[in-house]
C-alpha cells in the first residue's frame, strides 16, 4: 500500500507543476500589453510603466515564471493594486467562508445523494426508482446559481425563513452563521446529490449482482444488512471516485454562488477580480483553487487503498 | 477504397449505409425521451435562425408595463423597462446555441487530432501528451473558463473561445482512450503496411471509428456549455449587453426578483429545459450507439 500511495504521489506533482505552468502562462501569453489590459488604454503611461515595473514585465517569461512559482511557494502571491494589500492576506481573510460552503455542500449532497442512491438500487425498476433517476437527470440540468436565486425567492423573499444575502462569522454567532449559509450550501450541494445518487444507484445494482451477495442472503441475512454491510462497501469505490470529480464542481459551484449570496469568500473575491481585471489576484486564487481539486484527488486516489484490499495487498 | 471502384460494390456499400440509418431512426422513434428532447431542441434552433418566427414582440422596444407579472400581452411578463420576457428568450436562444456549438467545435476540433495522434503514437509520447490534458482537466471548468475570460475580456466571442478550451482535454482523453483499441484492429495494420501516411491513418482509418462516443459527449458538451455562458453572464463576464443572453437577463432580473420574481423564474426555465433536451438526446444517443445495448429496446 505505502508504494501504491508514493506512487499516487509521485504522479500528482508533475499535475501541480503543469496546473501552475498553465495558470501563469494564460495570463503571460496574453496578446498584448498586460498593463494596458490591466488599466485600460487611457491610463497614464507613468502608471502604467510603474505596474509593468512592480509585475516584472520587463524581463523575460521564463524567469517571471520561475520567480512567480518560488515566491508563492514563500507564501508570497503578489499585490492586489486595487485592494492595497497582499494577494495572500485577501485570500486567507476569504477562506474561512469558502472552506465552510464546500464542506457544507458536501454534506448536504452526500446525506441526499447516497440514501437516494440505495433506496433506488436496491428496488431497481420501481416507482422509487424512476422518481430517483428523474430527480437526478432534472438535478444535473439546474444551473446552481439559478436555484440559488430560486431558493432566495422562495426561502428569503417569501417565507423570511433565511437572510437573502450576506455572511455571519459562526465565532460570532453560529446560529445565524448556519443560517447565512444554508441556502448557498443547499444550492451547490442538491445538484451534486443528484450526480451522486446516480453513480450511488448504478454501482449498488452491479454489486448486487454478485455472487457474494447471493451467499450473504443464502446464509439468512436480513436485506437491510447486506445492503448495509455487504454491497455497501463495495459500491463505495465508483462512488468515491465521482465524489472526487465532484469537488472541482462544487469549487465551481461556490465561485458563483457566492456572487449570488455576496457572500464574502474566494469566489466572490475571484469573480470581482476577474470583473476588475486584477490578473495577479486571478492567478493567485486560480493556481490555489485548481491545486487544491488536484490535491482532493490525491486524497480519493489513497482512500481506494482503504476501502479496496485488492489495491491495499497488491 | 471501395468508393473508388465505380459499379455494383459502391452502391452496395450506400445502400448499406442507408439502411443502417433507417434502422437507427427506428430505434429512435421508439423512445419517447429522445424524440421529446429532439423536438426542444429543433425548437431552439428555430428560435435562434429566425426567431421573428416565435416572438410576439420586439425584444428591444419598451413598453409602459414595466415589471409585468405574466399577461396575455406579455406571456412571461416584462422587465423593467417594460420589454417583452418571452420574445427576449426566444432571442437569447441564438446566443445559448451559438456557444454552444462553436466551444463544442472548438473543443472537438483541437481535441480529436490530439487524442488521435496521442493514443496512435503510444509509449512516452502519449504519455506526455496527456499529462498536459490531465492538468488541464483538473481545473475546475467553470474557474478555467472565468480565469481565460478575465484574461481575454469579456465578450460573447471570448466566452466562446474559454469554454472551447475547457472542452480540449475532455475529447482529448475520450478519443485517445478509443484511438488505443482502435489502432489495433487489422484494417489500421494493413494500412500502415500499405505505407499510408499518418494523417491518414487517423483520419480516415481510427476517427471514424471513434466518432459514436464524441457524438454523444458533444450533446452533452452543448448543454453543459449553455450553462457556463449563462453563468458567465451572469456574472457580467460573458456576453455582454445589448447582445440578448438567458444569463443576462437573470443578472438584471435578481435585482427586481423582490417585487417581480417571474423575471428569474422564466429565463432559468429556459436553460434548464434546454440543457436537459441536450443531456436527454445525448443519453438516447449513447444508448443507440452503444454497439453492447443494441438490440436492448
Amino acid at each position: 500500500m505505502a508504494s501504491y500511495i508514493a506512487r499516487r504521489l509521485l504522479v500528482t506533482i508533475p499535475v501541480l507543476i503543469l496546473i501552475s505552468l498553465i495558470t501563469f502562462f494564460a495570463v503571460a501569453l496574453l496578446p498584448g500589453d498586460l498593463a494596458i489590459a490591466m488599466l485600460g488604454l487611457e491610463a497614464d503611461p507613468r502608471h502604467l510603466e510603474a505596474l509593468r515595473e512592480q509585475l516584472g514585465l520587463n524581463r523575460p517569461v521564463v524567469v517571471r515564471y520561475f520567480d512567480w512559482v518560488g515566491d508563492a511557494l514563500q507564501g508570497d502571491l503578489g499585490h492586489s493594486a486595487r485592494a492595497g494589500q497582499e494577494v495572500s492576506d485577501l485570500i486567507v481573510k476569504r477562506l474561512e467562508v469558502s472552506i465552510e460552503l464546500g464542506i457544507l455542500a458536501m454534506l448536504v449532497a452526500l446525506a441526499i445523494g447516497i440514501p437516494l442512491g440505495l433506496l433506488a438500487g436496491a428496488r431497481p425498476n420501481t416507482g422509487l426508482d424512476y422518481g430517483g433517476t428523474t430527480l437526478a437527470v432534472l438535478g444535473a440540468a439546474i444551473p446552481n446559481f439559478w436555484l440559488a436565486l430560486m431558493l432566495i425567492l422562495i426561502f428569503a423573499v417569501q417565507l423570511r425563513w433565511f437572510p437573502a444575502v450576506g455572511f455571519t462569522s459562526f465565532l460570532d454567532d453560529p446560529v445565524q452563521n448556519l443560517r447565512s449559509v444554508a441556502l448557498p450550501a443547499f444550492a451547490v450541494g442538491v445538484t451534486q446529490a443528484a450526480i451522486l445518487a446516480r453513480q450511488t444507484r448504478a454501482a449498488l445494482v452491479d454489486v448486487l449482482r454478485q455472487d457474494y451477495v447471493r451467499t450473504a442472503y443464502a446464509k439468512g441475512l436480513r436485506e437491510r444488512s447486506v445492503i448495509l454491510r455487504h454491497a455497501f462497501r463495495n459500491a463505495l469505490i465508483p462512488v468515491v471516485t465521482v465524489l472526487g470529480i465532484q469537488v472541482s464542481t462544487i469549487v465551481g459551484g461556490f465561485v458563483i454562488v457566492e456572487t449570488v449570496f455576496n457572500l464574502p469568500g474566494v469566489g466572490k473575491l475571484l469573480v470581482d477580480s476577474a470583473f476588475n481585471r486584477e490578473l495577479p489576484t486571478v492567478q493567485a486564487i486560480g493556481v490555489l483553487l485548481a491545486g487544491a481539486v488536484a490535491l482532493t484527488n490525491l486524497a480519493v486516489d489513497v482512500s481506494y487503498a482503504f476501502l479496496d484490499p485488492r489495491i491495499r495487498y497488491e | 477504397m471501395s468508393e473508388r471502384q465505380p459499379g455494383a460494390p459502391a452502391l452496395q456499400l450506400r445502400e448499406r449505409r442507408w439502411a443502417r440509418a433507417r434502422e437507427f431512426a427506428r430505434r429512435f422513434r421508439h423512445r419517447p425521451a429522445g424524440v421529446v428532447s429532439l423536438a426542444i431542441v429543433l425548437l431552439v434552433l428555430v428560435a435562434a435562425l429566425v426567431p421573428g418566427l416565435l416572438s410576439t414582440h420586439d425584444p428591444i422596444a419598451l413598453s409602459d408595463q414595466r415589471l409585468s407579472p405574466p399577461t396575455g400581452e406579455h406571456w412571461f411578463g416584462a422587465d423593467t423597462i417594460g420589454r417583452d420576457t418571452y420574445s427576449r428568450l426566444v432571442h437569447g436562444a441564438r446566443t445559448a446555441l451559438l456557444v454552444g456549438l462553436i466551444s463544442v467545435g472548438i473543443g472537438v476540433g483541437v481535441g480529436l487530432p490530439y487524442g488521435l495522434l496521442a493514443g496512435y503514437l503510444g509509449g512516452r509520447k502519449d504519455e506526455a501528451m496527456m499529462r498536459v490534458m490531465d492538468a488541464l482537466y483538473a481545473y475546475p471548468a467553470l474557474l478555467l473558463a472565468l480565469i481565460m475570460v478575465a484574461v481575454l475580456g469579456s465578450s460573447m466571442v471570448n466566452v466562446m473561445i474559454a469554454i472551447g478550451i475547457v472542452f480540449v482535454p475532455l475529447y482529448a482523453r475520450l478519443v485517445r482512450g478509443s484511438t488505443l483499441s482502435a489502432k489495433e484492429n487489422d484494417y489500421v495494420m494493413a494500412a500502415e503496411a500499405m505505407g499510408a501516411a499518418t494523417p491518414r491513418i487517423l483520419f480516415r482509418h481510427i476517427a471514424p471509428n471513434v466518432l459514436a462516443p464524441v457524438l454523444v459527449q458533444m450533446s452533452l458538451g452543448i448543454g453543459f456549455a449553455i450553462i457556463i455562458e449563462a453563468a458567465l453572464s451572469y456574472l457580467g463576464l460573458g456576453t455582454q449587453p445589448p447582445d440578448p443572453s438567458w444569463g443576462t437577463m437573470l443578472r438584471s432580473a435578481q435585482v427586481y426578483m423582490a417585487t417581480n420574481g417571474w423575471g428569474a423564474f422564466f429565463p432559468g426555465m429556459a436553460i434548464v429545459l434546454t440543457v436537459l433536451a441536450f443531456n436527454l438526446l445525448g443519453d438516447v444517443l449513447r444508448d443507440l450507439l452503444d454497439p453492447r445495448l443494441r438490440g436492448a429496446d
